[in-house]
């Protein structure tokens, strides 16, 4: 335990490289970002599943610490949170689709859907997240719901940080003109009917 | 309706994970951790036949166990467990890459040298194309070099391809070497020489690592080398650094001052187990020499050599 007591005083980036021949050193990785990861991962699939899978977003940072390459931003939490989504997409693609919400494996919608009703907010939000893209929408959650920056966003997604501002403008643009055109959105009415 | 204030009012807010579930998903990384510890052994550990000697440690999370191969030393002489652990790792990822180049015309390396301590020099490229069949081909922008009419850098005639391995070997010799590391040493110590002051694992590192450095070696051939280099004491982890060209990777030392060398420096890259970097310091702990692989691999062609030039009005083979 030596080397990873040695290993905390490093930034990520430096502990993932040493990590490479030293794999236990992922711990410290563990202990800085578990917790996000969790969240993370939880509210898109639900807290009883994301105490399963949060044990294999880990599993397989080992054998992706080979190939990490740093972030500007120096944390590690772009790379594991990429590594989560699609530790999530796996779990999720079995799933049948959520009647009215987009048919996408990014999140259980079925959850989303039952947490937007509790506040009143089932119908702008739904209506919000159909007229987007699976791009567009992904980019816009991860901005908004996991309070990312776009260039972190762009390191989840696999894209460039150029390409992640610009669908996340267009993302905001088109929820925007669909909220603004129904201004008066309930239950019942929609552009999904 | 607003879309930030509908994102902020919809924000999820799951529970944080539980103590149990941290525990737990924990368990399991260091489970995973330990597993990719032992496949960064176990590849060469079935292959060492002789004579061992194991070291074992534990941590506070899990248990390692490190085959130290011991070939013929005396006792103590044990290289560092952690730089042998890195040469280990490099001998997987270079035997991992495929490599075979028995039938390659030529094997290009492009670098870039550097003598720091060396006034009024400044970094320069020299390119090397060692041929299968024939005379291999040298260029150097070593301003000492002598250039063409232009001032550019001529191409000079390099000579048949040879490589010290138990002797001089040509290309198709150094693909007849056998790539088990216990027979390969014993082939790379045949040709020790007794004329000299190094000691015989100096004399099989420096065989080794030039071999490394330069030769088309199979991946096979470099998986061995690496085996072998692993077992040679004196041998240091300096840690993860970058090279020249900015690229990361692994720095090994080895400290032969004591032999009328210099403490020389390897940095290598993990991913492939290729050197990317010799460097050798002065006793004052500069830099002396810098040799950075910009680029290495087969070739079908070689430029053709320049006929010589001996300055301005020159006729080449006749005033030269």
């Amino acid at each position: 335990m030596s080397a990873e007591r040695d290993a905390e005083s490093r930034g990520d980036f430096e502990v993932l490289a040493a990590a490479r021949v030293q794999p236990e050193l992922l711990g410290v990785i563990f202990e800085r970002h578990a917790v996000a990861v969790h969240r993370f991962v939880a509210w898109r699939v639900g807290g009883e599943a994301a105490e399963d899978l949060l044990g294999e977003v880990f599993v397989a940072a080992v054998e992706a610490r080979l190939r990490v390459r740093p972030h500007e931003s120096g944390s590690a939490l772009p790379w594991l949170y990429g590594i989560a989504r699609n530790v999530v997409r796996a779990y999720l693609r079995r799933r049948e689709p959520v009647p009215g919400w987009p048919a996408d494996d990014h999140c259980d919608w079925a959850a989303v859907d039952a947490r937007v009703d509790a506040v009143g907010r089932r119908a702008e939000l739904r209506a919000a997240m159909v007229a987007l893209t699976d791009d567009e929408r992904e980019v816009l959650l991860l901005v908004a719901w996991d309070g990312l920056s776009p260039a972190e966003a762009a390191r989840v997604l696999g894209i460039t940080p150029e390409a992640s501002r610009a669908r996340l403008r267009r993302a905001r643009v088109r929820a925007q003109r669909v909220l603004d055109d129904e201004p008066s959105l309930t239950e019942g009415e929609g552009p999904w009917i | 309706m607003d879309l930030t204030v509908l994102l902020a009012e919809t924000t999820p807010m799951p529970e944080p994970a539980t103590g149990e579930a941290l525990v737990a998903a924990r368990a399991r990384l260091d489970e995973a951790a330990v597993a990719a510890s032992y496949r960064l052994r176990a590849a060469h550990v079935a292959k060492i036949r002789r004579r061992r000697r194991l070291l074992v440690t534990t941590a506070a999370a899990a248990v390692t166990l490190l085959v130290m191969p011991v070939l013929g030393r005396g006792p103590g002489a044990v290289p560092s467990a952690a730089a042998a652990e890195v040469m280990l790792a490099a001998a997987q990822a270079a035997g991992d890459q495929g490599g075979d180049w028995a039938d390659a015309a030529y094997w290009h390396t492009t670098m870039e040298l550097d003598y720091p301590t060396t006034a009024g020099m400044a970094p320069y490229r020299q390119e090397l194309w060692l041929a299968h069949h024939g005379d291999g081909i040298s260029m150097s922008e070593d301003p000492e070099s002598p250039t063409g009419p232009d001032g550019e850098p001529l191409y000079h005639d390099a000579g048949p391809s040879t490589f010290i391995a138990g002797g001089t070997v040509d290309w198709d010799g150094l693909y007849a070497l056998p790539t088990d590391p216990i027979a390969l040493e014993s082939v790379l110590r045949t040709g020790s020489r007794t004329d000299n002051h190094w000691d015989k694992d100096t004399q099989l590192w420096v065989a080794v690592t030039d071999l490394l450095r330069f030769s088309p070696a199979s991946s096979a051939l470099r998986r061995a080398l690496w085996q072998i280099a692993a077992t040679i004491p004196g041998v240091d982890l300096i840690g993860h650094t970058t090279d020249a060209l900015g690229r990361p990777g692994v720095a090994i030392e080895r400290d032969m001052t004591d032999e009328g060398l210099h403490r020389t420096r390897l940095v290598l890259d993990p991913d492939t187990g290729q050197v990317l970097e010799e460097l050798s310091y002065e006793p004052d702990g500069r830099v002396g020499y810098r040799m950075t692989v910009i680029d290495q691999g087969p070739a079908t062609t070689a430029p053709a050599s320049d006929p010589p030039y001996c300055g301005p009005g020159s006729e080449p083979h006749r005033t030269c």
